[in-house]
């Protein structure tokens, strides 16, 4: 692979964003240096891909990057901290069970503060033949727009290199729980916006995920509803009214937004579900086939199959949810009897096709978007 | 059994017009209240397609407005409300939980072919499904009728096989507004008939709504159904009371509801500000929103995840108590581990502290718990 051209502009953009300070710690701008990057990367990807591999996002150097001293994983939890390195490690299906086709980048949460271990959702989504890519993402000492330009990245990573890493472009969802419901809801609004692009030639491949699962997630920045905790860490205490509303992504869902299913619960007190309600208000009312599922008991992030009754089996819902999109093959196990849409695979609404993005709507590769892919190249 | 209103059924039926029955009203010791069928007592034990009717002391409001006709599933002009029995399949027992299934039609008529029975039946689940009256009457017939259809099986629990406390209604559509109805002014004096009844407990113990009419309010209000329920012109206060969404409290019975954006008669924002009362009541609550299927096409296969819902209601059902454990379940916990008690967390503790202590002052023992309470027997005994 060709290492994209290196960009610098977003540099002083972002200091400007993240305040005086942090721009003070940044490196002077210089047109002709590099663009500052710890690692050293090697734009050459191993494929096949593995299991566990790592995927450095940005070969061209992080976007805004300074030094903050080393990252910090905690084995007892799965969390990653002070991450200035933006990564995906790979998940995949086990021996025996064929890459599907789909892949779900997942974005876990942690408030902004760090990002927590995948709990669970690689030993969910892997047997069903979904790639999964856990994006370890830039959390509060970068701030926004860095987790954001770290999801999208993921999604055109992984759309232009679909076809080695054995994907279907136009089968790349996002998932994320908690402050990762915001990451992965970010990249569903914002996939377009200047927010989420590096000036790099990547830039071009389209970051629209084809679906959305929102778990406990944040999703606005206006209070009352917003979670606290995530807001000051991605746009910090004091937020201008321009920063909330940027990023609130109730306030950017259109009619582009992809199929989106949600689920939180009552019993949630840390992160309220009225994020979701706020948001499937929005897709309602720009008809984005969406699937909101809302139950009663069970704290926040009380993820996969737990002990929380009904709720639990929302994960079952999900895949019943993805089989009859398209996303997943039907399966003799599925518990809807009609498990595939009729008419083929692809979100609840035709003529998504027309508007050039051809990850819309369709459970087919579309050659518009496999040539867009190779000319990002 | 001892069945009082035998009493009432030796009377000379009468079938004087509205005002008649008024004055008969005012003085019902003396005069027989006008009700144009004799009532028919329910024998025991009960048996499936057996009609139960609701007023043993004839129908309030009565008035001759011509048979009522039934074309298949569909029963129109009714002034006779009534309730059929459905029982569990042979070799399937009664669980003790009785579901009062309203169906929809627009309060034009009652279409009983949403056939829900099939899902719940084999639970173990007796299903009454109730033919209450339409536009012929408007409200508050509708709600007296569910609300006494619900005071009926309560009074009677013993006799029917049922749980006092695990009593709740479904509907669809327009059978909805009736459903969230009696869990909204099941203590509202409006349902109120005068008679015994009166007494006992209203409130259904759980609400399954789906497809659901039940706002009165634009622009979200389903034209039709209004229309039918309170006439052409409603004044503010009609429609304020019959609005369900504004009539919700910390008592209201926890509701699962089910809506899709497919559905272009009535619309899921019904449902929405219906949610948004009940969460800021803290009544435990289930939202399910799909993408795809029309107007009450809630069983049809083709929409997929869509008609999943009774899975899903019944894991909900599951949890809370309502039907018993199963080895089919996709729950790893299949019972609410807060059902009885205090607990630790969840809406359902929250709930178990706030609304469902505060109901049991009021006698109303039905909420909340998974098994019977004396308060709510021997409430049930007194009125009985």
């Amino acid at each position: 692979m060709k290492t994209p051209k290196l960009f610098n502009l977003v540099v002083p953009a972002f200091c400007l964003l993240v305040g005086s300070a942090v721009a003070a710690d940044a490196p002077a701008v210089d047109s002709t240096a590099a663009v500052p990057k710890a690692p050293t990367y090697d734009p050459a990807i191993e494929v096949p891909l593995k299991a566990s591999q790592v995927i450095e996002l940005f070969p061209e150097g992080v976007p805004g990057w300074r030094d903050i001293g080393p990252e910090q994983y905690t084995p007892a939890n799965g969390t990653y901290t002070n991450i200035s390195n933006p990564r995906m490690i790979v998940g995949l299906p086990p021996a025996g069970t064929p890459q599907n086709g789909a892949a779900v980048i997942f974005c876990a949460g942690g408030g902004y503060v760090h990002v927590a271990g995948p709990t669970g959702m690689n030993s969910w989504l892997n047997p069903l033949g979904v790639t999964t890519f856990n994006l370890i993402y830039r959390c509060k000492e970068f701030g926004a727009p860095a987790p954001q330009q770290d999801v999208m990245r993921a999604i055109r990573l992984v759309r232009l290199h679909a076809k080695e890493f054995g994907i279907d472009p136009n089968k790349i969802g996002v998932m994320g729980g908690s402050a990762g419901g915001h990451v992965a809801a970010s990249a569903a609004t914002l996939f377009d916006e200047p927010v989420g692009k590096t000036g790099a030639e990547i830039d071009s491949v389209s970051a629209r995920p084809d679906f959305a699962v929102l778990i406990f997630s944040v999703l606005t920045m206006e209070p009352p509803y917003a979670h606290g905790q995530s807001r000051d860490n991605l746009i910090g205490t004091n937020p201008t009214q321009a920063l909330i509303d940027q990023y609130s992504l109730e306030k950017h869902v259109t009619r582009n937004t992809p199929p989106t299913f949600i689920v939180h619960t009552q019993g949630d007190t840390t992160v309220k579900e009225e994020n979701d309600l706020m948001f499937y208000a929005a897709l309602r009312k720009n008809n984005v086939p969406s699937e909101l599922h809302l139950y009663t008991v069970g704290p926040h992030g009380s993820g996969i199959g737990n002990a929380y009754g009904d709720g639990g089996i929302w994960p079952q819902l999900c895949n019943e949810w993805m089989r009859f999109n398209g996303w997943l093959p039907p399966s003799p196990d599925a518990l809807s009897p009609v498990n595939q849409r009729a008419g083929g695979a692809g979100g609840a609404r035709g003529g998504a096709g027309g508007r050039g993005r051809g990850a819309r709507g369709s459970g087919a590769p579309t050659p518009a978007a496999a040539t867009d892919a190779s000319t990002a190249k | 059994m001892k069945t009082p209103w035998l009493v009432y059924s030796a009377v000379l039926v009468l079938t004087f017009p509205c005002a008649i029955a008024a004055a008969a009203a005012s003085a019902s010791d003396s005069a027989a209240p006008a009700k144009a069928p004799a009532y028919n007592p329910f024998t025991l034990p009960l048996k499936t397609g057996e009609a139960i009717e609701l007023y043993p002391e004839g129908t309030p409001n009565w008035k001759d407005i011509g048979p009522e006709t039934v074309s298949g599933t569909t029963y129109t002009n009714i002034s006779n409300p009534r309730m059929f029995v459905h029982l569990p399949p042979v070799g399937t027992p009664q669980n003790g939980t009785a579901i009062i299934f309203c169906p929809g039609g627009g309060y034009i008529h009652v279409n009983t072919g949403g056939s829900i029975e099939p899902i719940f039946n084999p639970l173990g689940v007796t299903v009454f499904t109730l033919i209450y009256r339409c536009q012929e009457f408007g409200a508050p017939a509708p709600q007296q009728d569910v609300i006494r259809a619900i005071r009926l099986v309560r009074a009677h629990a013993a006799e029917f096989g049922i749980n006092p406390n695990k009593i709740g209604v479904l509907g669809d559509s327009a059978g909805s507004h009736v459903a969230a109805s009696a869990g909204t002014l099941f203590a509202d004096p409006v349902v109120n008939t005068g008679n015994d009844l009166d007494k006992v407990n209203g409130r259904p113990d759980f609400m399954i709504l789906l497809f659901s009419v039940l706002t009165m309010e634009d622009p979200n209000a389903s034209a039709n159904s209004r229309k039918a329920l309170l006439g052409n012109n409603p004044t503010p206060e009609m429609i304020d009371h019959y609005s369900v969404e504004k009539q919700v409290t910390a008592n209201t019975p926890p509701a699962f509801l089910v809506h899709t954006q497919g559905d272009t008669t009535v619309k899921l924002e019904n449902e929405l500000q219906l949610y948004a009362a009940l969460r800021k009541n803290n009544v435990p609550t289930e939202l399910h929103l799909y993408p795809v299927g029309t107007h009450g096409s809630g069983l049809d296969a083709n929409f997929g995840p869509t008609a999943m819902w009774p899975i899903l209601c019944t894991e909900w059902m599951r949890f809370n108590g309502w039907v018993p454990p199963s080895p089919t379940s996709l729950m790893k916990v299949q019972i609410n581990p807060n059902l009885s008690g205090p607990a630790a967390s969840g809406a359902a503790a929250r709930n178990t502290a706030g609304a469902r202590g505060t109901a049991g002052v009021r006698g109303r023992g039905a909420r909340g718990s998974d098994t019977a309470t004396p308060a709510a027997a021997s409430s049930t005994a007194t009125a009985n």
